[in-house]
Parts: structure tokens; sequence; C-alpha cells
């Protein structure tokens, strides 16, 4: 479900479609420089009304890092 | 001896047309852009404006470039566009990789911030767009027309209200007769019509909510617009060994500041600036045909304006012509002086004075010779553009034809 939107937020970022984007890809090979990562950070926070903080910003390379710190960041929220 | 300047490249987009060409036409027509504002909130009393209606920048740019530019970058990079078009230069070149890019503003990235503070205090969110600050930053659209033309020389954005593209054109001019740059990309660029701006200028109670109509014995006020002007100046020797179109010579300018009153003109701050451009221009009074006014439409302008006219200009005011294009494209801010300056040169070129529109008859103390409502055929040899900010900034740029 993490992974779809993630998929979802990023392949409209860069103008692509879901199906083309796998876990493993480096942002940078998908042409998302850190203005594009905090603009799908934003658009994420916005969509699960949760807030990421700055060292998970700084950790991110590949797609499957968002899709992780954000499940890990949702089940922390759902927990309480 | 300094360096001669000149206009080669001009670019334009506002209420009046979104090309030199188009703008002209309606200039010298006597066509005004001012209409009832659409899609403005109720609660705005201003209810006209020289907007530009049914703008659509996907027209323009691409979805990729559209997140970073807010609407007064749009405009500058359109006119910027079409500048270095017209003076036969290309972008990403090695003449664009040294040119200077000075772009005025009187108001910035203000659709992006009052969407911004829309979010924060009316809608109670607790976050905002990450590229709110590069986008909405009053120097977002002089770094727009670097990226987007490949300009790498020096950039950057001058504020000084209603005459902050005039100060630009001053800059660039500074610029080149220092030997700093050859080129200069000068201009400027506004995009009034948010809420917040629109309720701050009704509370000044000087926008009129009928027309403009500068000097006129039934003036109501100044009328908003927006739009983008963009100059591109060149040394007359890099001018001369590429062979480019010489438009006029960019002949002097006056700057002077009143250090009085935050919004009344005055008359001795207006007249130290003409006698300064008229001096750096080495010009004599008598030797300038054609004033493009400040002309707000304001009872204050007019008449302060009108009267620094007779000071520095004696018995030859009552040869000069003098319009206020403001009639038609509207108060643009820091894009006003720009526009005013392309119809300035333009008037030289073609040997076309544009009119004062909606002129109903003169006002009292407004007793020069308006041009009103029809452009005049004549050759121009000298003319001035005039541009006099709140907070008491005067700007006046001095143009001469290229064969004087």
């Amino acid at each position: 479900m993490v992974e779809a939107v993630v998929f979802e937020v990023i392949a409209s970022h860069i103008k692509s479609q879901p199906e083309a984007i796998t876990r493993e890809m480096p942002l940078e090979a998908l042409g998302i420089d850190s203005l594009g990562a905090i603009t799908i950070l934003y658009e994420l926070e916005d969509r699960y009304d949760i807030e990421i903080p700055n060292e998970v910003f700084d950790s991110l390379n590949v797609v499957n890092d968002i899709v992780v710190q954000l499940e890990q960041l949702l089940a922390n929220k759902a927990s309480g | 001896m300094r360096r001669q300047v000149f206009i080669t490249g001009l670019g334009s987009i506002c209420g009046l047309g979104r090309t030199v060409p188009d703008y002209w036409a309606a200039l010298t027509a006597g066509h005004s852009a001012i209409k009832p504002l659409t899609g403005i909130d109720p609660d705005v009393k201003i209810r006209v404006g020289a907007a530009l209606t049914g703008f659509q920048a996907d027209q323009y740019f691409g979805a990729n470039e559209l997140p970073l530019l807010d609407r007064f970058s749009q405009f500058a990079v359109i006119a910027a566009r079409e500048a270095l078009v017209d003076a036969g230069l290309e972008n990403n070149t090695p003449v664009t990789s040294e040119a200077a890019a000075i772009i005025g503003t009187g108001c910035g990235g203000k659709q992006t911030d009052e969407e911004t503070y829309l979010q924060l205090y009316k809608q109670s969110r607790s976050r905002v767009h990450p590229l709110t600050i590069p986008k909405g930053m009053p120097s977002a659209a002089a770094s727009m027309v670097s990226q987007h033309l490949g300009i790498k020389g020096p950039v950057f954005s001058i504020a000084s209200a209603c005459a902050s593209s005039a100060h630009a054109v001053i800059q660039g001019r500074m610029m080149i007769q220092s030997g700093l740059v050859d080129v200069a990309l000068v201009g400027g660029t506004d995009a009034p019509f948010t809420y917040g701006l629109l309720k701050a200028w009704e509370a000044l109670r000087v926008v009129s909510n009928d027309t403009c109509r500068p000097f006129s014995i039934d003036r109501s006020g100044m009328v908003l617009g927006e739009g983008a002007a963009m100059l591109v100046l060149e040394s007359g020797e890099h001018a001369r060994q590429r062979g480019a179109r010489t438009y006029a010579e960019l002949a002097g300018c006056g700057m002077s500041s009143d250090a009085g009153h935050i919004t009344r003109p005055d008359v001795d701050g207006i007249s130290t600036a003409l006698t300064r451009a008229l001096g750096d221009a080495g010009l004599n009074a008598d030797a300038v045909q054609y004033i493009n006014a400040h002309g707000t439409g304001t009872m204050a302008n007019d008449v302060a304006e009108t009267e620094a006219v007779h000071r520095v200009f004696g018995a030859h005011a009552q040869s000069l012509m003098v319009s206020s294009t403001k009639s038609m494209h509207g108060h643009a801010l820091g894009a006003a002086s720009a526009l005013e300056l392309v119809a300035t040169v333009l008037a030289i070129d073609k040997g076309l004075v544009p009119p004062t529109a909606n002129f109903t008859g003169p006002g009292e103390g407004c007793d020069l010779d308006y041009v009103p409502g029809t452009a005049r055929e004549h050759g121009i040899e000298a003319a001035l553009s005039n541009a006099f900010a709140f907070g008491g900034l005067n700007a006046v740029i001095a143009l001469r034809a290229c064969d004087s």
C-alpha cells in the first residue's frame, strides 16, 4: 500500500508511470535532485499527515529508502 | 571617453499584447487594456485593471518548468526570450554566458507568497510547499531568466517600487560603461493581481474605480497592470562588431531621491532627476521632443510631474510631446518603466508618438501637450522616460536616435 503511494507520487513528480518505478532505483537516476526529493516528501507528509524528520531526508538514496522510512513512521504513528 | 550603450533588442508581455509588435500596435492605436477584473474576491473594492486575461503559462513552459515559476517569473522569462531573439542573440552562447541580467521588481513572487499564507493563516495547514522560498523570493525572476537563457554574468534583482526597472536599466548601462560586460539584459516584471496586494492598494486610496486618465481634469487615480518588459543593452563596439540592429542610444540617466514624503511626489526631486539625465546625456533641454511621462493618473503625480517639466525645460516645455502610456498598459509597478522605455525606444525608431488614452481635457496645473487620444507621427531625435517611485526614488532615462 505504502509502496504504491510512493511509486505514484514519484511517478507524478517525474512525469512517468508508477509501473516504471522499482524499489531499487536510485533517486538520482530518476532525475530527482534535492529539491525534487523534498517536494516528494512534502506530498507524502500531506497524504499521510505525518512529519518526516530532516534526518530521514538525509538518508534517502533509493526508492526503497522512502518506502521503508514511511512504513516505519506510519507504524510509529499507529502505535501512538 | 565613456563607452556608448545601445538598445539592440526588445521584449514585452502585458495586458496590451504578448509580444512587442502586438504591444506597439495597441499602444499606437490608443487601445487600453484596462477592463473589469475577473476572478477577484467580491471583498476587493478595486474592480478594474490591465491584466493579462486568458494567459496560460503552459503555452510557454513545460510542466517540469512551472513548479519554480511564479507568475512574475513567467512574464520575465517570456519577455527576456523575446528580447534576446530580437537582438539576434541565442541562449547559452559565449555572448549570453558573459552577459549580465538585471531585473527590477516591485512586488516579487506575491502569488506564491499569498497562496502560502492563505494555507497557513486561513486554512490552518501546518506545512507549506518546499519550493515556496525559491519560487517566491524577489530575485526568483532574475534567477529564472538566467537559467532559461544561459546568462552567467552578473545577475540580480533591483527593487525600487515603481522605478525598479528604470534602475535596472541604469545598472546595466553602468556595467557596460565600466567595461564589466558588453551585453546586459535589463528590465522588470510584476504580477500584482493578488488578493492581499489588491487590498493593500485599495487601502492607499490612489486606485481608480473606472479607468486611468493621466493629466485629465476628471482623473481618478492609477490603475494597476501586470507584465514584463526587457531590453538588450550592448556596447557600441560589440553591437558594431556583430552587425547588430540598434534601436536607439541609451544616452543618459538621472537619479535622485526626495528624502521626503513616502508617497507624495516632490517637484525638486523630479526636477533634479530630469536635469541629471539631460546633463549625463549631454543634451540641451530644447533637443528633446518627447517625454514618456510617469503619468500615473493620480492627482499628486500629474501636477508635480508637469511642474517639474516646466521648471527644467522652461519655454521649451510647451513644444514637448508628453504622453502617459499607463493609460493603456496600466501601472505595472516593477515592470512599468521598462514597458514605458520600450514604448519610448519604438517612438524614436518609428517616428511615432504613442498617445495618452482616456484624456478628457487638461486638469488644473496640467498644461502640456499630452498627445491626447491619437498617436502622432513626429521624428524624434531625443526622448526621456520618467519613473518616480513611492519612497521618493526617481529615475529618468534619456534616449537619443542612433543617427543623431
